[in-house]
């Protein structure tokens, strides 16, 4: 190897590292942070000093239980009607003539700004008088989730030959037949990864909550309004452990792809 | 748009399963934006609109001074989109043709993790670096480069740039790769073995192979930074109003019209964005993988 070539890979693997400290060292920080006993802005001095006496005081708020419970729903509902929706868009893809105009209308949502998505359906929801609650904000949440979702589930239904449904239905199977015994153990794992997208970008997701939401508040709401008000050092205990949850349940997921993967390897 | 409806040769189900995501993203997705572009035309009563066509709501955008807010929102989405090319380019070429394999799938893997996480709690912990307290003035202060904090690191337009830069530079790199995937190795060994330098090889065969992918990004991460409230409301400072928190506060004081006109705007660059991307740089190329 050129010493040329040698300097450029170590220049990217710097470059590239840096940008990862740039993404991810100011949560990891705040985790941090967030065990220090003090009021202080700052990280414990030593082991012993790290408590958890924020995220204990974190249950004497009385208006977090309501908002985590607000989540969880919109974000269960949302996972279940997003991996739905696209399993539906898994199954007909293959059989479309004109596959790039379904596939563009699936993702277009991805190129609406935010805000723009989220005002728009508010007052849509406004003219053809439907009140603000749960469902409004869930409906938003899974035109923001089934993008990334529908790619999810069409890349694991690419992987699906026809010929293997064909053996099956001249082996006899009926249509249910075929989806439960072939069509979904093969896809299974981007369906369910269409679900995680859903839940983990709805309990995420600030804006669209913002303006579609009724007057019971979700947990990024609550969150946004504690930020912007400058609360105790508590908020720092709540931030560490919405992302604890988010990363504990892609790390679930990493496990479970990879036991399908194995599992699907030994099959064959 | 629609395969022909009817029984599908293997019979699993019909061709109707493709009716409830089309009607989803069309009724929840298309119709409001079609509804707020011609609302936008409409005269405002006290609490809502009534159906008498006027421009008001765009002259007032010129003659009210908003045109400025909204320039410089898109001034700041065109900056960190230009940043985020530069930073994410190399990034993306790096992990699609440098590294190996099997270092490849763990960094694109590293690289989605943001998406997962709370994008609230990512910019909020920008504070805990750029404040007075934070990590930057303790450094500094550490090496003795200053005597007391820097204040000015964090609630203005700087913070507002590193804030959405922090939010969206993946949004760069995925498009990049993918695209940097369909340029073959044998493209690259022989431009070199026909003695161009790494430099006239990147500039000459791969940023032209790749363009669909710089497009993609670069639309995705403008469009994310025009739509993104979080930043400018955590980062930026009392004094500067972003386009984002004008239209949040037109639409508390119910002038509607004049809201859904800077929404009309809005969407309007971000189709012209698209359809360029679409028709000259071939952004659905990207998607051929699926079919």
């Amino acid at each position: 190897m050129k010493a040329g070539t040698v300097l450029k890979k170590i220049c990217l693997w710097a470059f590239t590292v840096l940008a990862m400290i740039f993404i991810f060292l100011p949560s990891f920080y705040l985790l941090l942070i967030s065990f220090e006993p003090s009021e202080l802005e700052r990280i414990p001095r030593n082991f012993s000093e790290f408590s958890l006496k924020w995220y204990i005081r974190l249950f004497q708020r009385e208006r977090l239980p309501g908002a985590i419970k607000q989540s969880v729903m919109v974000g269960l509902l949302t996972a279940v009607i997003t991996s739905f929706l696209s399993l539906l868009s898994g199954l007909s893809y293959r059989k479309l003539r004109k596959r790039s105009y379904f596939l563009g209308l699936l993702i277009f949502p991805i190129f609406v700004p935010g805000i723009i998505a989220a005002l728009s359906l508010s007052v849509f929801f406004r003219l053809i008088n439907i009140r603000s609650s749960m469902y409004t904000v869930v409906f938003g949440h899974v035109l923001y989730a089934l993008p990334y979702a529908a790619i999810v589930t069409l890349v694991s239904f690419s992987g699906l030959r026809e010929g293997v449904i064909e053996a099956a239905r001249d082996l006899g199977a009926n249509g249910f037949r075929a989806f439960t015994d072939i069509i979904f153990p093969l896809t299974r794992g981007g369906i369910f990864g269409g679900a995680l997208f859903g839940f983990l970008l709805s309990l995420n997701e600030f804006i669209r909550a913002y303006f579609l939401s009724g007057w019971q508040e979700t947990l990024s709401m609550y969150m946004f309004g504690q930020m912007k008000g400058g609360a105790d050092p508590s908020i720092y205990a709540l931030a560490g452990l919405i992302l604890s949850a988010s990363i504990l349940l892609v790390l679930i997921a990493m496990i479970y792809f990879a036991f399908i993967r194995y599992s699907s390897r030994s099959m064959s | 748009m629609k395969g022909k409806i009817g029984k599908s040769k293997d019979g699993v189900l019909s061709y109707y399963e493709v009716i409830p995501p089309v009607l989803f993203v069309f009724i929840f997705g298309v119709l409001p934006l079609v509804s707020i572009i011609i609302w936008s035309f409409f005269e405002p009563t006290e609490y809502w609109i009534r159906p008498h066509l006027t421009i008001a709501a765009y002259t007032k955008f010129f003659t009210l001074g908003r045109y400025i807010t909204f320039l410089k929102t898109l001034r700041v989405s065109v900056t960190v989109t230009f940043l985020a090319l530069i930073i994410g380019y190399p990034i993306a070429y790096f992990i699609r043709k440098i590294v190996r394999e099997k270092f490849r799938n763990i960094l694109l893997f590293i690289f989605i993790i943001p998406f997962f996480l709370s994008y609230i709690v990512r910019v909020f912990s920008l504070r805990l670096i750029l404040g007075r307290y934070g990590v930057i003035n303790n450094i500094l202060l550490w090496l003795r480069l200053i005597s007391t904090p820097i204040e000015g690191l964090l609630f203005n337009e700087v913070a507002v740039h590193i804030g959405l830069l922090s939010s969206y530079l993946p949004f760069m790199i995925f498009p990049i790769v993918l695209s940097i995937e369909r340029v073959g190795d044998s493209t690259v060994e022989a431009s070199q073995d026909l003695g161009a330098t790494f430099f006239q090889t990147v500039i000459k065969i791969i940023i032209p192979l790749t363009k669909p992918g710089i497009f993609a990004g670069c639309i995705f991460v403008f469009v994310s930074s025009l739509g993104s409230t979080v930043e400018w409301d955590l980062l930026g400072g009392v004094s500067e109003l972003s386009t984002q928190q004008m239209l949040d506060s037109l639409m508390a004081a119910l002038k509607f019209p004049s809201a859904f006109a800077i929404s009309t705007l809005i969407l309007a660059i971000t189709m012209v964005a698209l359809l360029l991307g679409f028709k000259y740089a071939k952004i659905g190329e990207l998607f051929e993988t699926l079919e």
